[in-house]
């Protein structure tokens, strides 16, 4: 495999980190543009523990998928009285004071001849796990996808559970929800926990397979992309942001002519899905057809 | 077999031009050792946005070395918009290493480039 069709699933999964991320948040009815927060505290939280203190890689992913589960507990918290518009302002707000902290911070080591550590907007390098250990590119890629293929297992079975369809009714009515004794904000809360998880085990991966990472790549644009996956995807099933990301990266990625007007073409492919499929490609109603066909003939 | 990993940090330094062909460059990158040009490398460049980060591949590029230019190697690669764009070394002989520079593309005359807008900034 080619060091260019590597590095671009490699990207695909680690991408998909973060749309799933979005996805949690969507499933309990908020829209955040701050998962890229979470994913860069997970990024720094392992680049510090690899690079600067030389921990196990297995402690560092989990320390940055607690630290982004903590973070993204701390703004729901803050913001728990807040829906809609406002908590996704929230969201960017909290996104933006923590990318413009993380400028702001310079304490740049020396370990090794090497220069790590935070350094600003010069951002954190050598963070070199992978070269220690022998990684190559297609390793991480297989380390990824496994990762990703772990979560979405997860996922898989926990739509089955009541949990999971309380979140959903929390996420189209919280009111019909409280009315039948669910506690939407506690169900929001844990998702948008949850949320911050996934996202800071992302970043972690991230962080191991750049080697280097700097705050401007924790920026909107990335919250964003995040997501329009799953909004493109649909929140029928975990499978849905994973389809939206296949449609930026691998589609419009494969059509080398579209190049600079690449971005365009995106816009212009989320307005014409959002009207064609309000719901996104794999929307609730789809997947239930599809379940009740599938329940249909095993019958 | 891997080729082993180096414990002192590489230097790079990289020069663009554009070329006749829109959004084409002509680079060369001099890499340094403890102040020595580190000769016979193989290295492939890879280009992404830090503004974006995952999203823009461009496929990556060998870099070859020059002739009576130690440590000087030269590649053309084909980015997908002005901007930021951070170029990726990353070394597979005759050490593994990865290394890094962001260099500013902008657009306007190509032939009135001035250097500070090329100018670079070493992470690694």
């Amino acid at each position: 495999m080619s060091l260019y069709v590597a590095s671009t699933l490699t990207n695909v999964a680690l991408i998909s980190f973060l749309a799933l991320s979005a996805y949690l948040v969507l499933v309990v009815g908020e829209v955040s543009f701050g998962q890229q927060a979470f994913f860069g505290i997970g990024a720094y939280v392992t680049a510090t523990v690899t690079a600067i203190f030389g921990g196990h890689v297995v402690v560092a992913l989990l320390l940055s998928t607690i630290a982004g589960g903590l973070a993204a507990l701390l703004l729901a918290a803050l913001v728990i009285r807040l829906s809609g518009l406002y908590f996704a302002i929230a969201s960017l707000c909290f996104a933006e004071l923590l990318r413009l902290t993380l400028l702001r911070i310079r304490i740049p080591l020396e370990i090794d001849g090497r220069t790590t550590g935070m350094d600003g907007p010069e951002g954190f390098s050598n963070i070199r796990w992978i070269f220690e250990n022998n990684f190559e590119v297609t390793d991480f890629l297989i380390l990824t996808v496994l990762c990703l293929a772990a979560l979405l297992v997860l996922l898989f079975f926990f739509e089955r559970t009541t949990i999971m369809l309380r979140a959903r009714l929390v996420g189209k009515d919280a009111i019909l929800a409280q009315s039948l004794g669910i506690r939407p904000a506690q169900y929001r809360l844990a998702f948008i926990g949850l949320s911050g998880m996934v996202a800071g085990f992302g970043g972690a991966l991230f962080a191991l397979f750049n080697t280097h990472i700097e705050p401007q790549m924790f920026g909107v644009m990335l919250g964003v992309h995040a997501l329009a996956y799953s909004i493109i995807g649909g929140l029928g099933a975990p499978l849905g942001p994973l389809i939206g990301v296949g449609i930026d990266i691998g589609l419009l990625e494969s059509i080398r002519a579209l190049s600079e007007y690449r971005m365009i073409a995106f816009g212009g492919l989320v307005a014409v899905l959002l009207i064609l499929f309000p719901q996104g490609l794999l929307s609730p109603r789809v997947v239930n057809q599809l379940r009740a066909r599938i329940w249909r003939r095993r019958v | 077999m891997s080729s082993p990993v180096l414990a002192q940090a590489v230097k790079s330094k990289t020069q663009c031009k554009p070329t006749d062909a829109k959004l084409t460059y002509e680079c060369t990158v001099m890499l340094m050792l403890d102040g020595k040009p580190v000769t016979g490398a193989d290295i492939m460049v890879k280009a992404d946005m830090p503004a974006m980060p995952m999203a823009h591949n461009v496929k990556p590029v060998p870099a070859k070395a020059m002739h009576h230019a130690d440590g000087q190697y030269s590649f053309q690669i084909e980015l997908e918009m002005f901007g930021e764009w951070k170029f990726t070394y990353d070394l597979a002989k005759p050490f593994r290493d990865r290394l890094g520079e962001k260099i500013m593309f902008s657009s306007g005359d190509p032939n009135e480039m001035k250097k500070e807008k090329m100018g670079t900034h070493r992470h690694n």
